[in-house]
Formats: structure tokens, sequence, C-alpha cells
């Protein structure tokens, strides 16, 4: 019985290593590069088929995600909040070519 | 290289496979949530708890071994992902739920292994850091895969 602080102090010493690391966010992406000149077409597809869930059919709400109709949302801002996540949103949802036509599209539901 | 830039690197080269970097996590947990079940039941076939597996003996443990093995290297991913690049994060409970198990996990995982590897502790040890193991995994898949594939989508 003595014996078991051995395993459980390494055990806890790896738990506080991994927490600082964590913490650190030692590789944490840089500012998403400009998505560039996605097609909004081709992101609708995508939105429809990864992000709706949350979002909502067509970016209307309804769901845990925020309505992105009328959200004034630019490509950059879209485009860096798919890099990054944010709140509930998990980073690397969409990513390369897929990534800019989803922040095309979200753009121009954006503005509506 | 500059560190922000392995975020992109590991995006490229797991988008090669999956669709995104989520996808693949969600995937490879699976595939180490079914590995953690070969470990849970050869274990318990190792402690005579499920007398009907036809394997015994030394294939049952060497099945055991290497099941954990394999499921330690596909689960090195998704740690990458997870603690280096999103880091800690506490938007939700579901989000909370998964970075605290997250962090035990390989905590857990190495006081199992150092209990097992030290025949003086008692014989409830093992058996509890190996249930301990199995159910931080548990938590962990549900928080995060079992939700992409319920909320986000069912996919590669």
């Amino acid at each position: 019985m003595r014996r078991l602080w051995r395993p459980l102090l390494v055990g806890a010493v790896i738990v506080v290593t991994v927490f600082l690391l964590a913490e650190a966010h030692v590789f944490k992406p840089s500012v998403a590069k400009s998505a560039g000149a996605g097609d909004p077409k081709a992101g609708q597809l995508v939105f429809e088929s990864k992000c709706a869930g949350c979002h909502g059919t067509g970016g209307k709400g309804g769901g845990p995600g925020p309505r992105l109709v009328g959200s004034g949302l630019t490509a950059d801002q879209v485009s860096t909040q798919i890099a990054q996540g944010g709140g509930i949103m998990p980073a690397g949802l969409v990513s390369g070519t897929d990534e800019a036509d989803v922040a095309a599209y979200v753009a121009s539901i954006g503005k509506s | 290289m500059p560190l922000a830039d392995v975020a992109q690197r590991y995006t490229d080269l797991v988008t090669t496979v999956f669709s995104s970097t989520i996808s693949a996590k969600a995937w490879l947990a699976t595939v180490v949530l079914v590995l953690v079940f070969v470990q849970v039941t050869t274990a318990a076939r190792m402690w005579g708890r499920l007398s009907f597996l036809p394997a015994r003996g030394p294939v049952v443990a060497t099945v055991h071994r290497w099941s954990g093995r394999v499921a330690f290297l596909v689960s090195l991913p998704v740690f990458l992902h997870c603690v280096t690049i999103l880091g800690f994060q506490t938007p939700d409970a579901r989000v909370a739920i998964h970075c605290v198990a997250g962090t035990l996990l390989y905590g857990v995982f190495a006081a199992k292994i150092l209990i097992l590897k030290d025949r003086e502790l008692p014989g409830w040890a093992l058996p509890v850091a190996g249930a301990t193991l199995a159910s931080v995994l548990g938590v962990l898949w549900a928080s995060s895969a079992l939700w992409y594939f319920t909320r986000v989508r069912f996919g590669f």
C-alpha cells in the first residue's frame, strides 16, 4: 500500500505537465491567411454538410451556434474563426479550399 | 519553422486523409475506443471474469499488450492537436469535461503502467487503474467523437 504513492505521484506530475502544455498553447495557429477568392456556391454545399448542424440550414440559426445570416462577418473573419475555433466551436472543422469556400459563403449570407 | 506553422502542417497532413482535423480526431478517438474495448475484455479474461472468450493464456495477454500499445500510438495525433494546438478551454460543459478528462488521460495511463510493473502492490490496484483509464477514455470519446458524429456530421 505504501508503494502506491509512486505511480500516483508520477501520474500527478504528468497531469500537471499536460495541463501546463495545454495552457501554454505552444502550437496555436497564427491568424488565418486570407481566405482568398472562395466559391460561395461550393461553400454552401460544405456548409450544409459540416456547419448547419450548429448554425442551422442556410446559417439561419436554431442550433447551438449563432445565426450567421445578416451577421456582417467578412470572409477573413470567418476564416479566422474556422482556423482558431472559439466558444463551443472547435478549430479546423474545414480547411484548405473548403475553408475559403465556406468563408465566402458565410460572408455572402452575412450581408443579407 | 515558426511554431504556429506546426498547426498548418498538421492540418495539411491529416486533411490528405480526412475532411478536417476534427473529423480525423473523431475517427482516431473511435479507433482508440475500440482498442480500449479490446483491452477491457482481454483484461477481464485474464482476471477470470470472461470465461466465454475462446483465446487462452499468452494469446490473450499478447492481444492485451498490443492493443494497448496501438491505442497509445493512435492517441498521439489527437494529443498533439488537442493539447498543443487547441489548448485548455472551458466555453461550455462539454468542452470543459473533455479538457479535464484529456488532461488526466496520460497521467492515469502512466500510473496504470507503473502499477502493472509493481508486483508488490495490492491486487485491487491494477483493475482499479485499468478501469479508471478506460472510463477516462470513454468520457473523452463521448464528449468529442460522439458529439461530432451526432451533432456535426458522420463521415470522414
